[in-house]
C-alpha cells in the first residue's frame, strides 16, 4: 500500500508537470480527484479497508501525497494560466493604440502672447495700466505732441467716431492718462487693442501694442535700451542682439526703431528677414519734454523713456506664423495648433 | 522718396557706393528701404560730371519731421554731413536778366500774409514751349513725375532739386496782369489743372488774377492760366505757405500733390528765392526767352533763426552716450549750424533755415547721437525706486486671464476677432426692421461690413462659428473676453465700453435641452469659480436674439449682468449652423470686483449621509426649482439637499404631465442616522409634495 501511495504520488507530479494546457490539467485533476474512479478518491477507499493498524501511517501519507500533489496543480494551473495571459495569442491591450484625449480648450495665441509680453515686464517692475478704446483727440493726438494739422497724423490713418473721438490709434494715451494721474516714479505698460485705417496682406485694422512708459529722474537711453535688450532675451532666448535706429515718433525725442537678430537664422539673413538678418519689433525713444509740460511734468527734472511693441508681431516671429490675418479669422484648424 | 542716385552723387559732390551711402542714411534716421537698379543708360546732364558706372533709384522713408530731405539737394546735404564732408552752399545762381523790368509789367499783392508769409515772383517772355531733353525728362520719369512740357518740367524738376514747390502761369492769360494772394471768403469754386472742379472754402489760400481764382495756393494751379504749346511768357511763382493752410485744404479736397505735401511740412523759408532763380534760369536754357529783370519779394515778416543754448553734457543725460564739447560743435558745424561759444563748454546754436524740425535743446542731442550712430548708446538697467502701489480702479489683467483659464479648462477655445459689425448684422440681431440704433458708428469705415463697432459679442462668436462649418467642422465650443460698444450715436451722448466674456457652444448631435443644461453649468462654474456668492440666473428679460422661454438673465445682487440661452434659429442658420446654438454673455466688471475674498473652509462631516431618490408626477408648469424651493421651506429636519436630477415625459404619464426624480440628502451633525430617523424625514416630504399636486410613483430606491 505505501508503495502505491508513493507510485502514484510521483506519476501525478511528472504528468502534471508535463501538462501542456489549462485542458489538459483539468482532465488530470479529475483523472486523480475525480469523485467516480479518480486515483486518489480509490486509493482513499483502500485505505479505508486495511487493518486498523495500518491505517494511520497510510492515512497521513495519503494526505501527505494530495496536498502536495493539489499544490503542484495550483502551481502548474497559475503558471499555466499566466502563460495564457501574456502568450502570442493572448488578447492584449494595443499600447500604440492613440490615446483617447480629452476635450481640452486651448488659449488664442494673441492673448498667449499678450500675457508673455506683460509677464516679462511686470517682473523687471512695471505695472499694467489700461485706458478706453474710444479715445479723445486729445489723449491720443494732441497730448502726444500731435496738434490738429500735424503731418505726422498722416503716419497713423484714423478711425473717427466723431470730429473730437477716435477709435486709439496706439495704446499711448494711456501714458497721458497715467502721467495726469500720477507722479514719478511711473514705470507702468498698458497692453490693449488698437486700431489703424488699414487692411493688407501685412496690416490688420486692429492690432494689439504692449505700450512701456518709465519716467524719474535721472532715466537715459541707455537705460531704454537696457529694459529693451532684456525684453528680447526673456522672448526670444539669449544671443539675439538687439539694434537701435533713429526714426521719428512726436512723442518722444530722440526716437528709435528697434531690430532684433532674425529668430530664424539668427541673423544669417533668410526669408523671414528678408536677407537682411535683422527683423523691426518696436518703436521707442525719449518722452518729449512737450508730452511732460502737457501732464504738468517738469521736463528740466524728469526725464523718461517710452516703447511700443506689436503683439501680432512678437506672435508671428515666436510662432512661425506668415500671415496676421490668420490671427482674426478663428479657423480652428490654425487655433487648435497653439 | 525715390532719388535718383546719379543725382543725388552729383550734388553731394562725394565718391561713395549707393549701398554704403544707403546704409549711413539709414542709421541716421533716414530708412533707405530699397535700391533699385535702373536699367536704362544714364544720359550725360549737361555742365554735370559724366555718369559713373549704372544707375540706381533709392527709396527712402522721410519721416514728417525731416522735411528737409524731401529733395534731391537736402539728401545730398545730409550725406556730406554724414560721411564727415564740410557743408557747400547750393550752387549760387548767376541769373542772366535781359527783358524789361518786371515792375509795370505785373503787380503782385499779398493780401493776407498770415497764410503767405513769403510770395516772390519772376517773368520769363518770350519762351517756346515744347518737349524737354531727355535727361531732364529721364530724371523726373524715374523720381515719379510725368513729362507735361518744357516749363512744366522745369517747376517740377526744381521742386525736386531743392524741395520748393513752383508754379509756372501763363502770364498773358492773367487778367488785369495782376496776382493777389488771399484767403477765400465764402465759398466758390476753381477748375484745377486735373480738370476736377473743386469746392472752395473759407479760409483756403487762393492765388488770384485780376477777376478770377486761378490756383489753389501751395496745392495746385487753375486750369485757366496753364502753360499751353501757344504760351509766350510765364510767371513763376516761388512762396512759402502756412503749413496747417494747407494741410486742411488738401485733408478736404483728398487731394494731395508733391507742392502740398512739402508746404505741409514746412519748406525752408529763405530757399525760396534760390529755387525761383534756378527756375528762371532753367527755363531760360531750355525753353530760352529772356528773364525780366528784378523780381517779386513780397515778405513782410523775417523769420530769423532760433537760437538754442546747447550744454554738452545734456547728451549724456539723456542718451548715456559721452560726447564732448568739441565733438558736439564739429557735428552741428557739419549739419550747417551756426554756433556762438559760451564759457563752461556750452553753446548758442541756431538751427539753419531748412531745419524746421530743431526746436530745443532735445533736439540737438538727437542730432548728435545719430550722427555719432545709436550703437554708441549702452544698454543699461536703470535702478529702479519704484514704490509698488496697489491700483483700485484698475480692471486686473490677471482677473480677466482667470476668466479665461476657467473657461479653457471647461474645454472652450479662446477666439479673438475683430470687433466690427455691418448695419445689415445689427438688422439682422436687432428684433427687425429698425434703424441700429444703439451701436457706435465709424465716420469713416474701411468697407460696410466693418461699419459700427460691436454691441454684443455674439456676432463675432457666430462669424467663427460659420467659418468653422466652412471648413467641417459643425461641434463648436469657443468663447471671446473683449470690449464691446454701446450708446454714443448722438453727439450728446456718451459710447460707454463694456469688457465682457461671451461663450457659444454649437453642437448639433445633443437635444437642445442638454445643451441648455451644459451651458447652463458653465455658467454656473464660472460664476462660483469667480466668487460671486450673490449671482443668480433668473428668468427676465432677454435680448432679441435669444429664443423666448429658453434663456436666463445672470445677475449679480440683483443688477442684471448678462444672459444665457438658446440663439434664435433664423439667426444662426444665417451663419450656417447645423444644429442648436447656445451662448452666453457677461459683463465682466461685476464679476472681477469681487473674487478677492478668500474663501473660508467648511468643516467635513464626520458621520456618513444617506441618500433617498424621490419619483413623482406633477403638472408640466410647475418647475423644478419652485419644487426645491417648497420642499426647502419645510425645514425637513436633517435634510441636507434635495436637488432634482432626471425629468421624463411619455404616454405612461400622460399629458400634461412630467415625471421628475429628486435626489435627497439626509446628514445628522453628531450620529449616523437610523433608518426609522431616514423614514420618518422621507414621509414628511412625500405629504409635502402631495399637498402640491404630485402623484408619488413606485417605492423610492436608497443609495
Amino acid at each position: 500500500m505505501e508503495e502505491r501511495i508513493a507510485e502514484l504520488r510521483r506519476l501525478a507530479e511528472r504528468e502534471i508537470s508535463a501538462a501542456p494546457s489549462l485542458d489538459a490539467l483539468e482532465r488530470l485533476r479529475i483523472k486523480l480527484f475525480g469523485r467516480k474512479g479518480g486515483a486518489f478518491t480509490e486509493l482513499t477507499k483502500s485505505v479505508a479497508t486495511l487493518p486498523v493498524e495500518a491505517r494511520p501511517l497510510n492515512g497521513r501519507l495519503l494526505n501527505e501525497a494530495k496536498n502536495s500533489v493539489t499544490n503542484l496543480l495550483e502551481t502548474r494551473h497559475r503558471e499555466l494560466s499566466r502563460a495564457l495571459a501574456t502568450g502570442p495569442t493572448a488578447p492584449q491591450i494595443d499600447t500604440t493604440f492613440p490615446g483617447r484625449r480629452p476635450h481640452i480648450g486651448r488659449r488664442h495665441p494673441l492673448t498667449l502672447t499678450m500675457d508673455l509680453l506683460c509677464d516679462v515686464f511686470l517682473r523687471m517692475g512695471f505695472q499694467v495700466r489700461q485706458g478706453p478704446e474710444i479715445e479723445t483727440d486729445y489723449h491720443n493726438f494732441e497730448a502726444l505732441n500731435m496738434p490738429p494739422d500735424h503731418p505726422a497724423r498722416d503716419m497713423q490713418d484714423t478711425f473717427y467716431i466723431a470730429d473730437d473721438k477716435v477709435l486709439r490709434t496706439h495704446t499711448s494715451p494711456v501714458q497721458i492718462r497715467t502721467m495726469l494721474a500720477e507722479r514719478p516714479p511711473i514705470q507702468m505698460i498698458a497692453p490693449g487693442r488698437v486700431f489703424r485705417r488699414d487692411s493688407d496682406l501685412s496690416h490688420s485694422p486692429v492690432f494689439h501694442q504692449v505700450e512701456g512708459l518709465m519716467a524719474d529722474r535721472g532715466i537715459h537711453m541707455g537705460h531704454l535700451k537696457g529694459i529693451l535688450q532684456r525684453f528680447v532675451e526673456d522672448v526670444f532666448g539669449t544671443g539675439l542682439a538687439l539694434r537701435f535706429r533713429p526714426s521719428f515718433f512726436p512723442f518722444v525725442e530722440p526716437g528709435a526703431e528697434g531690430d532684433m537678430q532674425c529668430v530664424a537664422c539668427r541673423g544669417a539673413g533668410c526669408g523671414v528677414c528678408g536677407g537682411s538678418g535683422w527683423v523691426e519689433i518696436l518703436g521707442a525713444g525719449m518722452v518729449h519734454p512737450r508730452v511732460f509740460e502737457n501732464v504738468g511734468y517738469d521736463p528740466k527734472k524728469i526725464t523718461g523713456f517710452a516703447f511700443g511693441i506689436g503683439v501680432e508681431r512678437i506672435a508671428m516671429l515666436l510662432h512661425n506664423v506668415g500671415n496676421i490675418r490668420l490671427f482674426y479669422e478663428n479657423d480652428m484648424r490654425f487655433l487648435e495648433q497653439f | 522718396m525715390k532719388v535718383l542716385w546719379s543725382w543725388l552723387r552729383e550734388l553731394a559732390d562725394v565718391e561713395a557706393r549707393p549701398d554704403d551711402v544707403a546704409h549711413r542714411l539709414t542709421f541716421a534716421g533716414l530708412e533707405v528701404e530699397e535700391i533699385k537698379p535702373i536699367e536704362e543708360p544714364t544720359p550725360t546732364v549737361p555742365a554735370a560730371p559724366p555718369p559713373a558706372g549704372p544707375d540706381h533709384l533709392l527709396e527712402i522713408n522721410v519721416t514728417p519731421n525731416r522735411a528737409d530731405c524731401l529733395s534731391v539737394f537736402g539728401l545730398a546735404r545730409e550725406v556730406r554731413a554724414l560721411l564727415g564732408r564740410p557743408p557747400r552752399n547750393s550752387r549760387p545762381a548767376r541769373i542772366a536778366e535781359q527783358g524789361p523790368s518786371l515792375e509795370g509789367e505785373i503787380e503782385v499783392s499779398v493780401v493776407h500774409p498770415d497764410v503767405c508769409p513769403r510770395y516772390m515772383g519772376r517773368l520769363v517772355l518770350n519762351i517756346r514751349v515744347g518737349e524737354s531733353p531727355e535727361w531732364l525728362r529721364y530724371r523726373l520719369r524715374h523720381m515719379g513725375l510725368r513729362p507735361i512740357n518744357n516749363v512744366v518740367d522745369v517747376t517740377n524738376y526744381v521742386l525736386l532739386e531743392y524741395g520748393q514747390p513752383l508754379h509756372a502761369f501763363d502770364a498773358d492769360r492773367l487778367a488785369g496782369r495782376r496776382i493777389d494772394v488771399r484767403r477765400q471768403e465764402g465759398e466758390g469754386h476753381l477748375l484745377t489743372l486735373d480738370g476736377q472742379r473743386r469746392s472752395l472754402q473759407n479760409g483756403d489760400v487762393l492765388i488770384c488774377d485780376g477777376e478770377h481764382p486761378i490756383a489753389l495756393g501751395g496745392i495746385m494751379g487753375g486750369l485757366n492760366t496753364e502753360i499751353h504749346p501757344e504760351t509766350r511768357s510765364v510767371f513763376i511763382e516761388s512762396a512759402y505757405f502756412d503749413a496747417s493752410t494747407i494741410r486742411r485744404t488738401s485733408k478736404r479736397l483728398k487731394l494731395q500733390t508733391e507742392s502740398s505735401y512739402r508746404f505741409e511740412r514746412g519748406v525752408d523759408i529763405q530757399g525760396v528765392p534760390k529755387a525761383l532763380d534756378r527756375c528762371a534760369s532753367l527755363i531760360r536754357e531750355i525753353a530760352g526767352g529772356e528773364i525780366a529783370q528784378g523780381r517779386i519779394d513780397a515778405y513782410p515778416r523775417r523769420v530769423s533763426r532760433r537760437k538754442i543754448l546747447f550744454d554738452p553734457s545734456s547728451v549724456k543725460r539723456h542718451t548715456g552716450v559721452r560726447a564732448t564739447a568739441a565733438e558736439c560743435a564739429a557735428t552741428f558745424e557739419r549739419l550747417g549750424f551756426a554756433l556762438r561759444r559760451r564759457p563752461r563748454g556750452r553753446l548758442d546754436v541756431a538751427a539753419p533755415s531748412w531745419r524746421v524740425d530743431i526746436e530745443r535743446e532735445i533736439d540737438l542731442v538727437e542730432e548728435v547721437v545719430r550722427v555719432k550712430g545709436f550703437e554708441h548708446i549702452p544698454a543699461v538697467l536703470p535702478a529702479v525706486r519704484l514704490v509698488p502701489r496697489a491700483h483700485a480702479a484698475e480692471p486686473s489683467r490677471s482677473a480677466e486671464g482667470l476668466v479665461r483659464d476657467i473657461l479653457v479648462s471647461a474645454g472652450f477655445q479662446e477666439v479673438v476677432s475683430l470687433p466690427f459689425v455691418s448695419a445689415q448684422i445689427l438688422h439682422v440681431f436687432g428684433s427687425g426692421g429698425e434703424t441700429p440704433a444703439g451701436a457706435v458708428g465709424i465716420l469713416n469705415p474701411l468697407s460696410e461690413d466693418l461699419h459700427y463697432l460691436r454691441p454684443s459679442l455674439l456676432p463675432s462668436l457666430l462669424q467663427a462659428l460659420a467659418t468653422n462649418v466652412h471648413h467641417g467642422r459643425r461641434s463648436l465650443e469657443i468663447f471671446e473676453v473683449g470690449s464691446i460698444h454701446t450708446g454714443g450715436t448722438g453727439a450728446s451722448t456718451e459710447p460707454s465700453e463694456i469688457p465682457m466674456a461671451a461663450g457659444l457652444l454649437a453642437a448639433p448631435p445633443r437635444p437642445k435641452r442638454e445643451a441648455f443644461l451644459e451651458v447652463k453649468g458653465f455658467v454656473e462654474t464660472l460664476l462660483e469659480r469667480l466668487n460671486t456668492s450673490d449671482a443668480a440666473l433668473v428668468a427676465g428679460s432677454l435680448p432679441p436674439w435669444y429664443v423666448e422661454g429658453e434663456g436666463l438673465v445672470v445677475t449679480v445682487g440683483k443688477n442684471p449682468i448678462g444672459w444665457l440661452g438658446s440663439v434664435r434659429s433664423e439667426i444662426a442658420a444665417r451663419y450656417d449652423a447645423t444644429g442648436p446654438v447656445l451662448a452666453f454673455e457677461l459683463r465682466l466688471e461685476p464679476l472681477l470686483q469681487r473674487r478677492e475674498v478668500p474663501r473660508k473652509a467648511r468643516p467635513l462631516a464626520r458621520f456618513p449621509s444617506v441618500v433617498r431618490d424621490l419619483s413623482f408626477i406633477i403638472d408640466e408648469g410647475t418647475t423644478a426649482e419652485s419644487i426645491r424651493q417648497g420642499i426647502a421651506s419645510q425645514r425637513i429636519a436633517w435634510l441636507e439637499e434635495a436637488q432634482p436630477f432626471d425629468e421624463y415625459r411619455g404616454p405612461q404619464i400622460g399629458p400634461g404631465k412630467k415625471g421628475l426624480t429628486f435626489r435627497l440628502r439626509f446628514q445628522h451633525p453628531d450620529k449616523t442616522l437610523t433608518e426609522e430617523e431616514v423614514n420618518g424625514a422621507l414621509l414628511q416630504v412625500r405629504e409635502h409634495l402631495q399637498t402640491i399636486g404630485a402623484s408619488l410613483r413606485e417605492a423610492e430606491s436608497g443609495i
